[in-house]
Formats: C-alpha cells, sequence, structure tokens
C-alpha cells in the first residue's frame, strides 16, 4: 500500500469497520449469542425472519446446538466446527447440510444422530439458519481481524478465486473503494433494518463470506484501497 | 444396596411425616440430609450431570449450579461428570477422539494429567461435603479412561472416586482400555461400569450386548452402565439385556432415542422402552439405578427438562 490515496483508503476501512462494529453493538445481543448462561440450552437470540426463525425451532429442537453449539463454534463431542467447516460453506439452501442431517454420521464414534424425519421445508429453514449464524460469525471475525492485509494477494483474489472481477471491473472501482469491508460483509439481518431481502450483490458477498477467509478479506480490502 | 420391596412400602408409610423427618429416616445416608426422598416409585434415581447442559466444562461454578439442580428437579444422587469438576483442560482427557485434533491438544493433556497427578485428595473430599451439606450424593465417578492416560493417571482416578464418596465409576470408553484397567480395578478392588453408546462399526467400542459380555468376562469388578437410549438407537434391546445381566448392571441412563440412530426425543416419544425397562427393575426388585441423562432439545432450560423427565418416569410407576 503507497500513496496519499491508500492513506485515505485505510482512514475508510477503518470507518467502515468502526461502523460496522457498532452496528453489532448496537444490538447488544447477535443471534447465537447467550444473554445468561441458562440460554445456551435454548438456543440463543430470536433471529429477524420468520423462515429463520422455523429453522432456529427445528436447529433447536433437534438438539444441534448441544453438539455444535449455539453460534455454531462451541462444539462439543467432536462434532464438527460448523462455522468453519468447508462443507457447510458450500451447501445451497440444504443441499448438503440436509443429506448429512438426514443420513447422520453413525459411524463415528460419538455418532451424529440420523434427523432421517426432517421434511424438505424443515431442512430448507434449518439450513438457512446455519448459514445465517454462520455468516454472522464469520462476520465478527473479519472485523475483529485487523493485520494489514496484502494488496498484491488481494488482486490475485479479486481477478480470481474471489470472482469479484466477473461482477466489478476495475473502472468500477470506486463503488468498491467507498464501501469497504464491513458494508460489503454484513450480513442480512446482523444489524437490524426494515428490509432483509438480500441485493444480487449481497447474494454473492454473502456466500463469499462464508467461503474466503478472514486474511483473504483482509488482502482484498487493502487491494481495494491501492485502486482509490 | 438398600432397594426392594420392603423399603419401599416403608416409605409410602411415611408419606405424611414432614419431609426432614421422613428423609432421616429413610436412609442412613439421609441423617444430614435436609430431606429429599431417597427413592421414587421404589427406584433409585439420579441424574448424570451431563443432563445441565448450560454448566460448562471448567466452570468454577459448577458445583453449587449442580447442587441447585438437583435440588430444584428433586433427585438426590448423580453421576459426576470428571470435566464438570477439574479445569478446562479436562475436556481434553475424555471421550470424543476429535479432541485429539484440537490445535494445543498436547499440551492441554499433559496440564490435566499434571493437574489429576498434583490435586490434594482433599479437593475432592470437599466436593463431597458440599453435596452431603445439600443433602445430595454423589454416587458414580463419571470419568473417560482411553489410551492417553498414564498408569498414574489412572491409578489417580480410582483415589479421586473414592475421595468423592462414589461408590464406582462410570466410564465411557472402549474395550482395548478395559483390558489395560483389570489390574488396576482387581488392586483397587473398585467397580467400573463400561457405558455404552451406539457404534455399529468399531470392535473396539460398547454398543451391543457382546462387547458388554467381552468386558464383564475380563474382571468381576466390572460392570455396566447400561444406556438404553443408545442401546436402542443401535436397535439393542435394552429390556431383553437388562433381563439378561441385572447383576452386573448397576445403573441405567435413561434416555429416550429413536431406533436405527434416531435422535433424542422427549421421554415417550423416542423408541426406548423406557416404561417396560422401569417397570421390570421395580417388578423384579433389581437394584439397579436409574440415572436422568436429558440430551433431546428444548426452549426450556435443562432443569426443567430434567424435571419432566422425572415427572415422566413417576407417571410410569405411579
Ligand atoms: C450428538 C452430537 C451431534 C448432534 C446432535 C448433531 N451433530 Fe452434526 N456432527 C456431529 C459430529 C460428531 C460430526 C462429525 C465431526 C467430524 O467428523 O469431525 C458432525 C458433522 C456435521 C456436519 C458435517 C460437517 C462435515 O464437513 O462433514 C454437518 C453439516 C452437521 N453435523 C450438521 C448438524 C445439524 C444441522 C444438526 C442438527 C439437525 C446436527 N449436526 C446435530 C455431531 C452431532
Ligand atoms: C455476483 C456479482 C458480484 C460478485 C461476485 C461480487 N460483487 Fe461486489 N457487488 C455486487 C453488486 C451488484 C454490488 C452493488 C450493491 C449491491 O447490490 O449490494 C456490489 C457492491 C460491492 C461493494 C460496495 C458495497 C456497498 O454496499 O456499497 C463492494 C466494496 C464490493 N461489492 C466488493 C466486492 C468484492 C471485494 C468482491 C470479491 C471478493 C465482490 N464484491 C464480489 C456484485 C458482486
Amino acid at each position: 500500500m503507497s500513496g496519499p490515496g491508500s492513506m485515505f483508503r485505510h482512514a475508510m476501512v477503518a470507518v467502515a469497520f468502526a461502523i460496522g462494529t457498532m452496528g453489532v453493538a448496537a444490538q447488544t445481543l447477535l443471534p447465537g449469542e447467550a444473554a445468561k448462561p441458562g440460554d445456551r440450552d435454548t438456543g440463543g437470540v430470536r433471529p429477524p425472519t420468520e423462515k429463520l426463525e422455523h429453522g432456529r425451532i427445528v436447529f433447536v429442537q433437534s438438539s444441534c446446538h448441544f453438539c455444535h453449539g449455539t453460534d455454531l463454534t462451541q462444539a462439543q463431542m467432536g462434532a464438527a466446527d460448523l462455522m468453519h467447516d468447508q462443507l457447510v460453506g458450500m451447501d445451497v439452501d440444504g443441499n448438503l447440510i440436509g443429506v448429512i442431517a438426514k443420513a447422520g454420521l453413525p459411524n463415528l464414534q460419538t455418532s451424529m444422530p440420523s434427523f432421517s424425519e426432517l421434511t424438505p421445508q424443515q431442512i430448507s429453514d434449518l439450513a438457512a439458519y446455519v448459514h445465517y449464524l454462520r455468516q454472522v460469525g464469520r462476520y465478527k471475525e473479519a472485523m475483529a481481524y485487523t493485520k494489514p492485509g496484502d494488496a498484491a494477494a488481494g488482486k490475485v483474489f479479486f481477478e480470481g478465486d474471489g470472482g469479484c472481477a466477473k461482477c466489478h471491473s476495475t473502472a468500477d472501482r470506486k463503488s468498491v473503494a467507498i464501501a469497504g469491508k464491513a458494508k460489503m460483509l454484513m450480513p442480512a439481518g446482523a444489524v437490524p433494518k426494515e428490509d432483509l431481502t438480500p441485493s444480487a450483490g449481497a447474494v454473492a458477498h454473502q456466500h463469499l463470506l462464508e467461503t474466503a477467509t478472514v486474511t483473504q478479506w483482509q488482502d482484498v480490502a487493502t487491494y481495494m484501497g491501492t485502486l482509490q | 444396596m438398600l432397594a426392594g420391596i420392603g423399603r419401599r412400602g416403608f416409605c409410602k408409610g411415611l408419606a405424611a411425616m414432614p419431609l426432614a423427618v421422613r428423609g432421616m429416616l429413610a436412609d442412613p445416608m439421609a441423617a444430614m440430609v435436609p430431606g429429599l426422598p431417597p427413592t421414587m416409585g421404589g427406584l433409585h434415581f439420579g441424574v448424570e450431570t451431563f443432563s445441565f447442559h448450560d454448566v460448562q466444562q471448567g466452570d468454577a461454578e459448577a458445583v453449587p449450579s449442580i447442587i441447585r439442580y438437583m435440588t430444584m428437579a428433586g433427585i438426590p444422587e448423580c453421576e459426576i461428570m470428571s470435566g464438570h469438576i477439574e479445569p478446562y483442560p479436562s475436556a481434553m482427557t475424555g471421550w470424543w477422539v476429535q479432541t485429539r485434533k484440537a490445535p494445543g491438544f498436547a499440551e492441554m493433556r499433559e496440564a490435566a494429567r499434571q493437574w489429576r497427578l498434583t490435586v490434594p485428595m482433599d479437593y475432592y473430599v470437599k466436593i463431597r461435603k458440599q453435596f452431603e451439606d445439600a443433602g445430595l450424593r454423589i454416587y458414580y465417578y463419571n470419568i473417560n479412561f482411553n489410551e492417553t492416560f498414564t498408569d498414574a493417571e489412572r491409578d489417580r482416578s480410582f483415589e479421586a472416586a473414592k475421595a468423592l464418596g462414589a461408590e464406582a465409576i462410570s466410564s465411557s470408553t472402549v474395550l482395548s482400555e478395559a483390558q489395560r484397567l483389570v489390574p488396576f480395578v482387581e488392586r483397587h478392588k473398585y467397580h467400573v461400569a463400561m457405558h455404552n453408546h451406539n457404534n455399529p462399526v468399531d470392535p473396539d467400542q460398547f454398543a451391543s450386548p457382546a462387547s458388554f459380555e467381552k468386558a464383564l468376562a475380563m474382571s468381576p469388578w466390572f460392570q455396566c452402565t447400561l444406556d438404553t437410549g443408545h442401546f436402542t438407537a443401535g436397535n439393542n434391546d435394552a429390556v431383553a439385556f437388562l433381563k439378561q445381566h441385572h447383576e452386573r448392571i448397576t445403573n441405567v441412563h435413561l434416555r429416550d432415542r429413536k431406533r436405527n440412530n434416531g435422535p433424542n426425543r422427549p421421554f415417550g416419544h423416542g423408541d426406548t422402552p423406557l416404561k417396560e425397562i422401569l417397570l421390570t427393575i421395580r417388578d423384579n426388585k433389581w437394584p439397579v439405578r436409574c440415572y436422568i441423562e436429558y440430551e433431546y432439545g428444548s426452549f426450556r432450560p435443562s432443569v426443567d427438562e430434567v424435571k419432566a423427565c422425572m415427572q415422566y418416569c413417576r407417571e410410569v410407576l405411579a
């Protein structure tokens, strides 16, 4: 990173970061977080949409949280960390999560039960809720990550695996540059807002939020800064 | 053990007495007990402390929380999970092999070992006393032996169980570890009860009747903690196993799972023949203790669900 523009950009990232964090703080509790210890039993706070609330009910009644944690990370009994697990990042509307939930993992040392009675609707809601918890958690992680990024690596990611270049040209760089990481990565419903239907961009970004690493996000944000 | 018809009738006759008096007469243990009846419907009920899901492993407040919950649920005895009375690295010592892949596993495992080898026995005695002062009892120490234990640590686990006042160790373990434990149970003259899961493929695991039988043949000091839910989920017949092996079954874990590796359900909604299990134990006057293990999902706090499990059993036995 070099030049006055990048200094400015750096400041913008910092501001966006602060806004993002404030947004999180304003809603005192994020879904999956527990107000008091007993809440760990009961699946954390209510999420913002009906579909997600249905998903939370399936999640809690199936006791996914006892093994995978209310916020997906307090993995117990050797269960996978669904916030960082790759397979969950690749799932679309329960096409993978549903298969695993229905079949279970009976041959493990501590088995995951087979939730064979789940309906397609329950699986869709459950998967939506798992993705939602995952995005909220990963968003918090991305925002908490402050090590300086690598602009060159960010460029490679922007043009390659990140797929950013498929939708954003460098001529488009203004919108890219001004928004910053926090805005781009904000999961639907992580902060209270009226309209929770994600835009086409948000859908793409949220998928990326579930698949890219915190370092990759930092690198791409740093690269965006150099585009100024 | 004190279970049996005479005692049950005796308790019934006492129903009208004030709680404190009843408690004192009904059980020698209860001499110091404020008042929980030691049996329900003629059976000795307890709780696996794992049921209290909001008590975190390594939580300094775990013991007072467990005591409060047991009192709220009216359950006089427990099988206490080692993770509830040991500092956090204890979580790395247990049953779940996946934890052995966790970052920092080796250091944490060693920390847990050092703690176990150096903690004064008085630590456990004090925990025992906390329970006794509340009129409760630790009946089993649940420590999950495995190949990461050193011999010194195995010895120490028996000492800890005795200091807690437990009658036996209950252990989620495997047959190869049971083999290693034979000289320890013989030397300590102490029971270890094997707790089953429902893995259908690993021949080292406790899941089928045959796997239990192998351990029972290794030493007379070995017993079973028959987890009736896992047993059912593994498509085994818990009642038949009880009928055959009740003399070597020290306690059952009561939970209701669906067959075919199905999920945990509220009591009465799964495939575990809970009703038949309870009535068979009662009608045969077997001294098999009945321990609630709550693990289905719910929006209510775990202590409320443990109470609901107890209520189900109460109605079955009424
Ligand atoms: C009794 C504990 C338990 C329960 C309850 C449970 N799981 Fe699991 N789950 C596991 C274990 C153990 C694994 C495997 C972890 C491993 O292989 O490292 C797993 C793995 C998974 C995976 C696959 C991860 C991968 O990449 O292979 C998904 C997805 C998953 N669980 C979702 C769920 C959902 C959704 C629920 C509730 C419907 C649920 N689980 C309930 C224990 C559980
Ligand atoms: C599928 C197309 C698509 C992909 C892939 C994509 N974006 Fe976007 N992005 C959009 C659209 C469309 C918008 C406009 C705002 C919106 O719709 O949310 C946008 C907006 C943005 C903004 C401005 C955010 C705002 O709310 O003003 C930033 C910054 C951004 N994208 C960065 C990236 C980066 C970095 C990547 C790659 C890691 C990426 N985008 C990948 C479509 C995409």
